[in-house]
């Protein structure tokens, strides 16, 4: 069963078959959530609000890409929670987030204990740099960098122009790099030579 | 092309260039550019690492699955009963606003005339039922405002108001006179309810300019239907004595024994109406329905 028959069940009201899209697609939205929010717990709200609430609205969507879809209703459950993180501040939230993923990656036996401990400590430099871009920016360059995605798919989830998604990746990517080049010491040994031949922060 | 442009140009689109998104002839000018400026050379450079950098980020595992417990559908079913809701609320309210646009107008319109709300076909008839009206009120109004009326003055007035009211005028102050003379002398001459009543009356009957005097107008021939109770009460002060005086006012007028001719109703009236009632049920509904939805949603948020 392909995926448009899947939907056309699911779009009747049944969990089960709604559910078997939520297994195809949950990686990526909780990976996407992750990023955008760099909180292990609120990136688990978003994620489960974006599938309710897919799945309420399932009769609304009218063909095209799901998984574009989707991702605009995940987006949209973390800028959600972003602004409710706004009104609301709370402390240490940075700790929370390097332990989340220090544990989630020492979780992961697949790879050496010594090479996770550098990846983690290569995604917690680089998400502290992402967390300092807008937010329309921050979506776009995870989009493109982390998740691999077309400029027409992520212009697809922002119902944004092509070059306005253009724009927002050129930008982001400038001030990721101008931070990074500023803060050098939050990455790994392995990966700081090869800024030496850039601009010096 | 000036370097600057080109300069410019390339800044723009270095990520673009990175990803392959541009054309041909744009990859070419970038390229060009980027073999004769060191800084846009060193900027792709930088861009490209960040690039690798963030290629090499983690995946995150799941923590979890996210799949849905069976209670959902119940959920879904809410959902869609209160979207429908909204949507209706919507549209009424959308409704409601042009019906109050559509009645600011018409009000706006009858008020400077441009749509008459009333045309007056039998305009003789008409006249007359006011004059007799007049006739009626005539007397009592004279007592009221001046108090020692001179016959000559009252006389003046009443041919004033018409010829034809000129008899009945007299023969209702000589049977007052005649039949309740006590009633004539006890009268007090600052007792202000009997002197507004027919006043009053006498205005609601001229026309006036506007919706309200338009409506007044209209309504004047009910008034008219009741002249004896209305116009011609004997105050409760100046019947003190349970005499059998007040039946003399009471007395038939001419007036009754041929309807008067009522005014014809324009169908902009109607329409206007329709509007007014149409607006104000709708906008009672919205009210009901807002109060009731802030009350549900009041009631789940405090669960």
């Amino acid at each position: 069963m392909d995926e448009a028959q899947i939907i056309e069940i699911a779009q009747q009201g049944d969990v089960e078959a709604f559910n078997q899209l939520v297994r195809s697609h949950e990686h990526l939205a909780y990976n996407v959530a992750y990023r955008i929010l760099g909180d292990y717990d609120r990136a688990m709200d978003a994620t489960q609000d974006a599938f309710l609430r897919a799945y309420k609205a399932l009769d609304q969507f009218r063909g095209g890409s799901f998984k574009a879809w989707l991702l605009r209703i995940t987006t949209n459950c973390c800028y959600d929670i972003l602004r409710a993180k706004q009104r609301h501040p709370s402390t240490s939230i940075d700790d929370l987030v390097e332990n989340a993923e220090h544990s989630r990656i020492l979780e992961d036996h697949t790879e050496s204990a010594e090479n996770g401990l550098m990846r983690e400590e290569l995604g917690a430099g680089i998400q502290r740099g992402l967390d300092t871009l807008p937010y329309d920016q921050r979506v776009a360059v995870i989009m493109v960098d982390i998740q691999d995605m077309r400029y027409e798919e992520i212009a697809q989830v922002t119902l944004v122009p092509l070059g306005t998604v253009k724009s927002r990746i050129n930008r982001g990517r400038k001030k990721l790099r101008d931070y990074l080049l500023e803060h050098r010491e939050l990455l790994p040994e392995k990966f700081r030579p090869r800024y030496e031949s850039g601009k010096d922060g | 092309m000036g370097f600057g442009l080109d300069h410019r140009f390339t800044q723009k689109n270095l990520s673009a260039y990175l990803d392959g998104q541009l054309t041909d002839r744009e990859q070419e000018r970038v390229e060009r550019h980027l073999a004769e400026c060191t800084d846009c050379r060193e900027d792709l450079a930088t861009l490209r690492s960040t690039v690798d950098l963030l290629h090499a980020m983690p995946p995150v595992p799941l923590p979890r699955s996210f799949a849905l417990p069976a209670s959902a559908e119940k959920e879904r079913g809410r959902y869609r009963f209160w979207r429908r809701m909204h949507t209706m609320l919507r549209t009424a309210t959308a409704v409601a606003s042009l019906l109050l646009v559509l009645l600011l107008s018409g009000d706006l319109a009858i008020s400077l005339g441009f749509v008459p709300l009333a045309k007056r076909t039998a305009e003789t008839a008409s006249e007359q039922t006011l004059v007799e009206t007049r006739v009626v009120e005539a007397p009592e109004a004279a007592e009221a405002y001046v108090p020692t009326p001179s016959p000559t003055a009252a006389a003046k007035r009443t041919e004033a108001n018409g010829v034809a009211s000129a008899p009945p005028r007299k023969g209702a102050e000589e049977a007052v006179e005649k039949e309740a003379p006590e009633l004539a002398v006890e009268r007090p001459a600052g007792d202000v309810s009997s002197q507004r009543v027919p006043t009053q009356t006498a205005e609601a009957v001229e026309p006036q300019a506007g919706v309200l005097q338009h409506e007044r107008a209209l309504e004047a021939p009910k008034t008219q239907d009741t002249p004896t109770a209305t116009l011609h009460p004997p105050t409760p002060t100046a019947s003190k004595p349970p005499t059998p005086t007040p039946t003399a006012t009471m007395t038939p007028l001419p007036t009754r024994e041929q309807p008067p001719a009522q005014p014809t109703r324009s169908p902009y009236w109607t329409i206007w109406r329709w509007l007014r009632t149409g607006w104000l049920a709708l906008t009672g509904l919205l009210l009901v329905l807002a109060a009731g939805l802030l009350w549900t949603w009041q009631k789940r948020r405090l669960h």
